[in-house]
């Protein structure tokens, strides 16, 4: 029971990829109706959703930076 | 007239039904209408979400809010995780069922995770719950009401465990959607081989 929070306290964006890998899938799937079009979808939404984070990780330590 | 280039429509028997059992467990109202592949997809996605948050959250992070239903903008601002959560209808019902349980002054019945904790330090004496918690230099810690303590003892994990378990509702709602009425294909399915992979934004 305790296992899943401990080793995310390590680093709490362990939090992170399991709500992606589900929203991702759930969100696909309820777009398409055949399996590699849903996998297409979830990896492309995944993939997009990481890269926006990264985005805005970036902007926000840049902004950091030159406080 | 149908327009050719539109991929054939899913067949969906009964989708009332269907969206009804896709409420009550998701994934299920897809099994029923023999979409087996996606309703295993929801049910692992979402059960798993939602069992992962109750887990981290220490099964304190699933109850309805006891304040007074009217005025409604009042319960929203308190209730809101909870009506989130009510997306799953496993959830909902037993929920709802603990908080009338609360409200009539009787113990929890079916889920004791979903029972509502004491609102208020009176309401806490009353139901015999201890308000207190030891911080980290062993002082006794007094809070104002039982969300107050969960949100002090579980800490972050107290927000994550709502996060998943609030996202794992919500993403039920467009699960009930797809049962009633089928994917929503925004975007065109890939056309074989001569075309260009599909590039379209999400």
């Amino acid at each position: 029971m305790e296992m899943l929070p401990l080793i995310a306290e390590v680093n709490r964006l362990l939090y992170a990829p399991p709500l992606l890998l589900a929203v991702s899938l759930v969100y696909a799937a309820t777009r398409h109706e055949d399996m590699p079009s849903i996998l297409r979808h979830a990896v492309r939404f995944g993939v997009g959703t990481v890269g926006f984070m990264v985005v805005v990780a970036a902007a926000i330590e840049t902004m950091a930076f030159f406080q | 007239m149908a327009n050719p280039s539109e991929p054939a429509p899913v067949p969906l028997p009964s989708p009332k039904l269907a969206a009804l059992l896709a409420w009550l467990f998701p994934g299920l109202g897809h099994l029923y209408q023999g979409r087996r592949a996606k309703g295993v997809l929801f049910m692992a996605s979402i059960v798993t979400l939602f069992v992962a948050g109750m887990v981290i959250g220490e099964g304190k992070v699933a109850y309805a809010s006891t304040l007074p239903l009217s005025p409604i903008r009042a319960y929203l601002y308190d209730g809101w995780p909870f009506i989130c959560q009510s997306g799953i209808g496993v959830v909902a019902i037993p929920g709802w069922l603990e908080r009338s349980r609360y409200m009539a002054g009787e113990g929890p019945l079916l889920i004791p995770a979903l029972y509502p904790p004491p609102m208020d330090e009176r309401d806490a004496r009353a139901r015999r719950m201890d308000l207190t918690s030891i911080d980290e230099s062993g002082e006794r810690v007094q809070h104002p009401n039982g969300p107050a303590k969960r949100r002090y003892d579980l800490g972050f994990r107290f927000e994550v465990g709502m996060v998943y378990t609030v996202i794992a509702g919500l993403l039920n709602l467009l699960v009930i959607y797809d049962a009633h009425s089928g994917p929503m294909l925004a975007e065109e399915e890939p056309v074989e081989k001569d075309s260009p992979p599909d590039s379209a934004a999400d």
